[in-house]
């Protein structure tokens, strides 16, 4: 696989949350608004590509990678609780909203599917900079989805897009327009599960099209 | 050496790296979080007690009902200028939190300087009018609790009233000296 494949991977064909569907608790809990889609998604990009970069360094030496085998689930969540402790500390001091915002869902990232994942199933068995290539993938990837369902939720719950601080663009005048009012539901977790699975069901169909297309012209030809 | 011992070594030696790490970005860190959590708490000060921007905030942790006292002290000469209670009492059906601010006349008798309600879950419409309930307390001697006059729900209003008494309890002793 070269590098651009290596980094594309993480955004359609193996998108963490769309198409392995791991880390979903955070991405259903704190999509209620961009801010917060943004805000998690620079956070797991900070603690994947140097948990990538970091678990790659230690296995890159075959005799060290032999010592750390037995311990090596231990070795990744030390290393990776340090990086989102550190995440943590930082969004606490200089983020302080956004810290409250996304609340528990940042000491959470220890636990996230995706970085443990990737440390295991990636980073432990490739080069350095291919391991931080995955990680930029994977986390811009999953910010992206992020992303997209907040946008969803956010659109249709509040009628407003977060995107930093104060920065929010207000778009009450189009529902106005329409003749509709923001429907709160999409705030609510029944909102981030209906929104989830709009999202899941249409990449699904879009999948077997796809699928069904090659068939036909495979056995055409 | 035996194969177990060096991974536990290489463990050990990971972790105590990482935990020096997270040493040093606590150092600066947890100066920039203090700073903003007194920030926040002077933001709040300022609405019970005007002006306490121009005051040092000292923070002394409390016991009981009492959480923490927020001390103001004159930047100039380093005196008390007023004393800062958070303070809860339970009422209906939830904890009902309160800054309550003393500090002294013009005749050097401690009154009720003002007071906010930070967090309650009372009945709506019942309850809850404590928010933004004139209590006609500012300016009231600490020790005349009688004259608080809350609103109807009886609950909710014996809760304030107990918070009022728990300062007035304790305010005189602590402009001589905090004692947590």
């Amino acid at each position: 696989m070269n590098q651009k494949d290596n980094f594309i991977k993480g955004f359609f064909k193996e998108n963490p949350l769309f198409v392995t569907v791991l880390g979903t608790c955070p991405a259903l809990a704190i999509t209620k608004s961009l801010e917060n889609a943004i805000g998690m998604g620079i956070a797991v990009f900070f603690v994947l590509v140097l948990s990538n970069l970091i678990i790659s360094l230690l296995t890159i030496n075959p005799k060290m990678k032999e010592f750390i085998k037995p311990v090596r689930i231990p070795v990744y969540i030390v290393v990776i609780a340090t990086l989102v402790t550190i995440v943590e500390m930082v969004m606490h001091a200089y983020l302080p909203a956004l810290f409250v915002s996304l609340g528990v869902f940042i000491p959470l990232i220890v636990v996230n599917c995706i970085i443990l994942g990737r440390a295991e199933a990636f980073a432990s068995d490739n080069k350095p900079v291919d391991s931080i290539i995955d990680g930029m993938g994977m986390a811009l990837g999953y910010t992206m989805a992020l992303m997209l369902i907040s946008l969803v939720r956010e659109i249709l719950g509040s009628a407003s897009i977060t995107i930093w601080g104060d920065l929010a663009l207000d778009i009450t005048p189009v529902f106005t327009f329409i003749g509709i009012q923001p429907i709160s539901m999409f705030l609510q977790p029944v909102g981030a599960f209906l929104t989830f699975g709009f999202i899941l069901a249409t990449l699904a169909a879009i999948t077997n099209k796809k699928s069904a297309k090659l068939a036909t012209e495979v056995k055409q030809s | 050496m035996n194969k177990g011992l060096i991974s536990g070594v290489v463990l050990l030696v990971i972790g105590l790296v990482c935990g020096l790490l997270l040493a040093v970005v606590n150092s600066f860190t947890s100066v920039i979080i203090k700073a903003n959590e007194d920030a926040i708490v002077l933001a709040s000060l300022n609405e019970v007690y005007e002006g306490s921007g121009n005051y040092d905030l000292d923070i002394v942790n409390g016991s009981g009902a009492i959480d923490k006292i927020y001390v103001l002290r004159d930047k100039l000469d380093d005196s008390i200028v007023a004393i800062v209670y958070s303070v809860k009492a339970f009422g209906y059906q939830s904890d009902i939190k309160m800054l309550i601010a003393v500090e002294k006349n013009d005749q050097s008798a401690l009154v009720f300087a003002g007071y906010k309600v930070l967090s309650q879950a009372e009945t709506p419409g019942i309850g809850d009018v404590i928010i933004g309930y004139d209590f006609k307390m500012d300016g009231q001697l600490i020790t005349n609790i009688d004259a608080f006059a809350g609103p109807t729900a009886t609950f909710t209003s014996n809760a304030v009233k107990t918070c009022f008494q728990l300062v007035s309890a304790r305010v005189a002793a602590d402009f001589g000296g905090i004692q947590s």
